[in-house]
C-alpha cells in the first residue's frame, strides 16, 4: 500500500484533487513568484480551503505535534518535571529501561493485558453480532444494552466494578449465595487475579462496541451467498467458516487495530482500580510512566517510556493493518 | 467576494471558540463574591476612589475544595472587606491530582499568585530552590510562626511559605472497646501488642487498615519510625540526603515490628484488596478497635458514626521507659509565586493569614493544631492525649518532609509494602527496594 493509495482510501476524491491543486499552487508561487492577484482564476477558486485547514493545522501543531516532538527531547534528559534546568544525557534513559526489572514487568503485563483483550473482545463480539443479526424480537433493545457500557467513561466503569470486586462486594456475595463461598477472592487485591479482573472490566465495556462494528459488516454480506450455500448443502458451521468469517475481514481489521491500540494505552481504568498494584501485578507501561514521571519526579525517564510505547503501538498497528488487509476481499 | 468575507469571519470565530475552550479551566472555581448583606455597595458608594481600575485581582490556588474548603471562603471575604482594593479569586481542586497539576502549572509559567502547597523538602522547598517562589524570610510577620513549624518551609536561611496548621498522625482508638476490655492507653510497644492481643481474643479486629494503594502502611510507618529510627539517629534524614545512610540498616526494626502485627493477625486480612474508606468505616462502625491515620480524617469518621467515642494516642513504638514520640507536621502552607505581578497584594494576603485570629479560624476548620507562637487553639476532645505529647516537645515531622527524594522513596515504600503483605518479598527486601529507588532518583540529579 503506497501513500497515494492510502490517501485515495482515506479521503474522498474531490478532496484529493483539491489537495493536488494546492501543491500546484505552491509550486507556482515558488517558481514564478507570482502574487495572489496574478494567479489563474482556477487556482484562485481553490484558495479557500487553505484558509479552512490553516486554523486546524495551527492548533494541531501547537497542542499536538509540538509536545510530541519535544517529548523526544525530554526523553534524553534528566528533567524532574519542574526545575528550570536539565541535563542532556543522550540515550541513557533508554539503556536503563531495559535493565529495569520493573519496566520489564510492566511491559509483560501490558502485552498480556492487550493480548487477552484483543482475543476475547473480538472472540465474544462475533457470536454476539451473529446472535443479534438473527430474528430475535428484542434485537434493537439488546443492541442498546450491549453497546451502552461503551459510552461510559472508564472512570465510571472503574468505580462501578470496584463495588463488584471489593471483598464484601457483589461478586463475592453472589458466589456465597450460590454456594460457592470457597471461591471468594479479594479480586483486585490478589496479584493472581487483579490483571484478569481488569481485563474482564474492559471486555464488559467494549465487547458491545466491537459487536456493533461486526453487526454493520454482517448486514453488508449478500443473502444470496447463503442461499447458494444452502443449495450446496452447507451446514451452519461451514457457512460461517467459508462465507461469514472471511467476509467479516474488513471489520476484523478495524476491531483488532482499535482494540490493540486501546488496550495498549489503557491507563484510567487501571489507575482508578489498582493504581498498578498490588505489588505491580497490574503495572502497565502507562501506569509506570505516570508513577515515574509524576510520583517519583523522574520526568525524563517517564517520557522515554512514553516514546517506547509510541514506537510499540506504531509498529503493532502497521503490522496488523498490513497483515489483516491481505485477508480482505473485494478491495481494489 | 462577500461569500469569502463571510467564510473568513466564520473561520475566525471558530478559531476563537476553539482557543477559548482550550483556555477554559476545568477546575472548580470558587469566586469569592462580595457579601450579600449590602455592605459592599454601601462601601463602594462612600468610597468613590475604589474605582474598578484600582482593584487588583489576586489569584489563589489550593488543594482544598468541596467539603475540605474549611474556612477559606470565610477568611477570603474577611480579607476583602479589610482590603477593598484586592479581589481574591480562589481556585480549589481535589488533593489527589494537585501535585501533578501545580507541577505543570509552574513548568508552563502559569501558576497563580498565591499557592497552597505541601510542606517539606521534596515539595514547597524544592519549588523554592528551583526559583519559583518568593523568599519571605525578611517579612516582619514571619516571626509570628513557631520555629518548629517554619522548618517545614525553610532552607538555608530562606523561607518559602507560611505554615498554616499542624496535623498529627497517630492511632485512633474506640474508647468503648478499650474500656470494656479494661485497657489503658498503651505507653510502649509491649503494652500496645498486649492490647492488640486482648482485642483479638475478644473477637474484634484490633487494627483496620486498607492497602489497596499502600498509603495506610506509609502512614503507619511514619508513626512507628520516629521513636525507633530518629531516637537513636536524630540526623538520619541528613545522612540519607548525603548518601551516607540507607534505609536498610536503619529501618529494620521499624518494618519488622510493624509487619509482625500482620503476622499475628492484628491487621485487616488481605488488606491489599481493601481501601482506606472501607478501613475507616470498619473502625467507625466498631468492627475494629484501632485505626491509624491523620487528624484530618476525624471529620469523616464522625460523619460515618456521630456517636462513636474515640480518641487518638501517639504510636507507642518505643521500649518501656522511653518517651513516646508523636508524628506531627505542618499541613498546609501558603507560598507566593516569584513571577506574580501583584506581589504587594500577595504579601498582604499572607500577612493576613499570619495573624493569630485568622489562623485560629483556619486551624479549627481543619481540625488542626496551631502554628502561631503561644497559641493552642481549639483542639477536639479526641486529640487531647496526643496533643499533650506534642506539647511536651516529643514530636517529629512526617518523615518524607526531610527527604530529598521523598517522592521516589515513598512511592516505592507503598508498592513494596503490598509485596510484604502478599508474602512476595520480606521486609528486608522492601528496604533494599527503597534504597534502590532512592539511588535511582539520585542518579538523575
Amino acid at each position: 500500500m503506497n501513500f497515494t493509495s492510502f490517501l485515495t482510501k482515506a479521503f474522498p476524491s474531490n478532496l484529493i484533487s483539491m489537495m493536488k491543486d494546492g501543491c500546484i499552487l505552491v509550486t507556482h508561487q515558488d517558481k514564478e513568484r507570482v502574487t495572489l492577484r496574478n494567479l489563474s482564476l482556477r487556482t484562485k477558486e481553490h484558495m479557500w480551503w487553505v484558509g479552512f485547514i490553516a486554523p486546524a493545522f495551527l492548533i494541531y501543531t501547537v497542542i499536538f505535534l509540538g509536545p510530541v516532538i519535544s517529548s523526544f527531547y525530554y526523553s534524553m534528559t534528566n528533567w524532574n518535571g519542574f526545575t528550570k534546568t536539565m541535563d542532556f544525557i543522550g540515550f541513557s534513559n533508554y539503556a536503563h529501561m531495559f535493565t529495569d526489572p520493573t519496566f520489564m514487568k510492566a511491559m509483560r503485563n501490558t502485552f498480556v493485558f492487550a493480548g487477552l483483550i484483543v482475543i476475547f473482545q473480538n472472540g465474544l463480539a462475533i457470536p454476539l453480532a451473529l446472535a443479534l443479526d438473527s430474528k430475535i424480537k428484542t434485537k434493537s433493545l439488546l443492541k442498546v444494552v450491549f453497546f451502552a457500557p461503551a459510552i461510559l467513561s472508564p472512570l465510571v466503569v472503574g468505580y462501578t466494578w470496584l463495588y463488584i470486586y471489593e471483598p464484601e462486594g457483589m461478586l463475592n456475595m453472589l458466589l456465597r449465595a450460590i454456594g460457592l463461598g470457597g471461591w471468594e477472592q479479594t479480586w483486585l487485591g490478589d496479584p493472581k487475579f487483579a490483571l484478569y479482573a481488569i481485563v474482564v472490566m474492559v471486555l464488559w465495556q467494549y465487547v458491545g462496541y466491537s459487536m456493533i462494528i461486526f453487526l454493520a459488516n454482517l448486514q453488508t454480506i449478500p443473502g444470496d451467498l447463503y442461499e447458494a450455500a444452502d443449495i450446496d448443502g452447507a451446514g451452519g458451521y461451514r457457512k460461517f467458516r467459508y462465507i461469514t468469517f472471511p467476509l467479516l475481514a474488513p471489520s476484523m481489521t478495524i476491531n483488532v487495530v482499535l482494540a490493540s491500540i486501546g488496550s495498549l494505552k489503557a491507563f484510567d481504568i487501571i489507575y482508578v482500580t489498582t493504581k498498578g498494584g498490588p505489588f505491580q501485578a497490574t503495572e502497565t507501561i502507562t501506569t509506570l510512566l505516570f508513577t515515574t514521571a509524576f510520583k517519583k519526579d523522574n520526568f525524563g525517564y517517564g517520557t522515554s517510556m512514553g516514546v517506547i510505547m509510541f514506537l510499540i503501538i506504531f509498529l503493532i498497528s502497521v503490522v496488523q493493518i498490513l497483515l489483516l488487509r491481505r485477508r480482505e476481499v473485494g478491495e481494489s | 467576494m462577500r461569500r469569502r468575507g463571510l467564510g473568513l469571519l466564520a473561520m475566525t470565530m471558530m478559531l476563537v471558540l476553539v482557543l477559548s475552550a482550550c483556555g477554559g479551566k476545568n477546575n472548580e472555581t470558587t469566586e469569592a463574591s462580595a457579601p450579600a448583606s449590602g455592605t459592599a455597595p454601601a462601601s463602594q458608594s462612600t468610597e468613590p476612589s475604589a474605582s474598578p481600575a484600582e482593584v487588583v485581582e489576586l489569584k489563589v490556588t489550593g488543594y482544598k475544595s468541596g467539603t475540605e474548603l474549611g474556612a477559606i471562603p470565610e477568611l477570603n471575604e474577611k480579607f476583602m472587606k479589610e482590603n477593598p482594593g484586592i479581589k481574591v479569586k480562589y481556585e480549589g481542586m481535589p488533593g489527589g491530582q494537585f501535585k501533578e497539576f501545580i507541577k505543570t502549572r509552574f513548568a508552563a509559567g502559569d501558576a497563580s499568585d498565591v499557592i497552597l502547597m505541601h510542606p517539606g523538602l521534596s515539595d514547597v522547598i524544592s519549588y523554592g530552590k528551583a526559583g519559583y517562589l518568593l523568599d519571605l524570610a525578611g517579612e516582619s510577620w514571619i516571626s509570628n510562626f513557631s520555629e518548629a513549624s517554619l522548618k517545614a518551609t525553610s532552607l538555608e536561611g530562606k523561607t518559602y511559605a507560611i505554615p498554616n496548621d499542624m496535623n498529627v498522625m497517630g492511632v485512633y482508638y474506640n474508647k468503648e472497646i478499650f474500656e470494656k476490655l479494661n485497657l489503658a492507653t498503651p505507653k510502649n510497644w509491649d503494652e500496645f501488642v498486649a492490647a492488640a492481643e486482648a482485642i483479638k481474643q475478644s473477637g474484634v479486629l484490633p487494627i483496620a487498615i486498607g492497602n489497596n494503594d499502600g498509603w495506610m502502611t506509609l502512614a503507619a510507618l511514619y508513626t512507628v519510625a520516629p521513636s525507633l529510627v530518629y531516637g537513636s539517629t536524630p540526623d538520619f534524614d541528613t545522612k540519607l540526603n548525603e548518601g551516607t545512610a540507607t534505609f536498610a540498616g536503619a529501618w529494620d526494626d521499624t518494618v519488622n515490628k510493624w509487619f509482625s502485627l500482620n503476622d499475628k493477625g492484628y491487621l485487616t486480612e488481605k488488606s491489599t484488596g481493601v481501601n482506606l474508606d472501607q478501613a475507616q468505616k470498619a473502625f467507625a462502625t466498631g468492627k475494629a478497635a484501632m485505626y491509624i491515620d491523620g487528624s484530618w480524617s476525624l471529620a469523616g469518621i464522625k460523619k460515618t458514626n456521630p456517636d462513636l467515642k474515640l480518641g487518638m494516642f501517639a504510636m507507642p513504638s518505643n521500649a518501656a521507659g522511653q518517651d513516646v514520640v508523636a508524628s506531627a507536621a505542618v499541613g498546609t502552607t501558603f507560598a507566593i509565586n516569584k513571577d506574580t505581578k501583584v506581589a504587594d497584594a500577595a504579601k498582604k494576603y499572607l500577612e493576613f493569614w499570619s495573624q493569630a485570629d485568622n489562623q485560629k479560624v483556619w486551624a479549627k476548620s481543619q481540625q488542626g493544631f496551631m502554628t502561631i507562637n503561644g497559641e493552642t487553639g481549639d483542639i477536639d476532645e479526641a486529640f487531647k492525649e496526643i496533643a499533650d505529647v506534642v506539647a511536651s516537645g516529643h514530636s517529629y515531622p512526617f518523615l518524607d518532609q526531610g527527604w530529598r527524594y521523598g517522592g521516589a522513596a515513598t512511592t516505592e515504600m507503598m508498592t513494596s509494602a503490598q509485596g510484604v503483605y502478599l508474602k512476595v518479598i520480606t521486609p528486608a527486601v522492601m528496604l533494599e527496594n527503597m534504597d534502590k529507588a532512592w539511588a535511582d532518583a539520585a542518579r538523575i540529579k
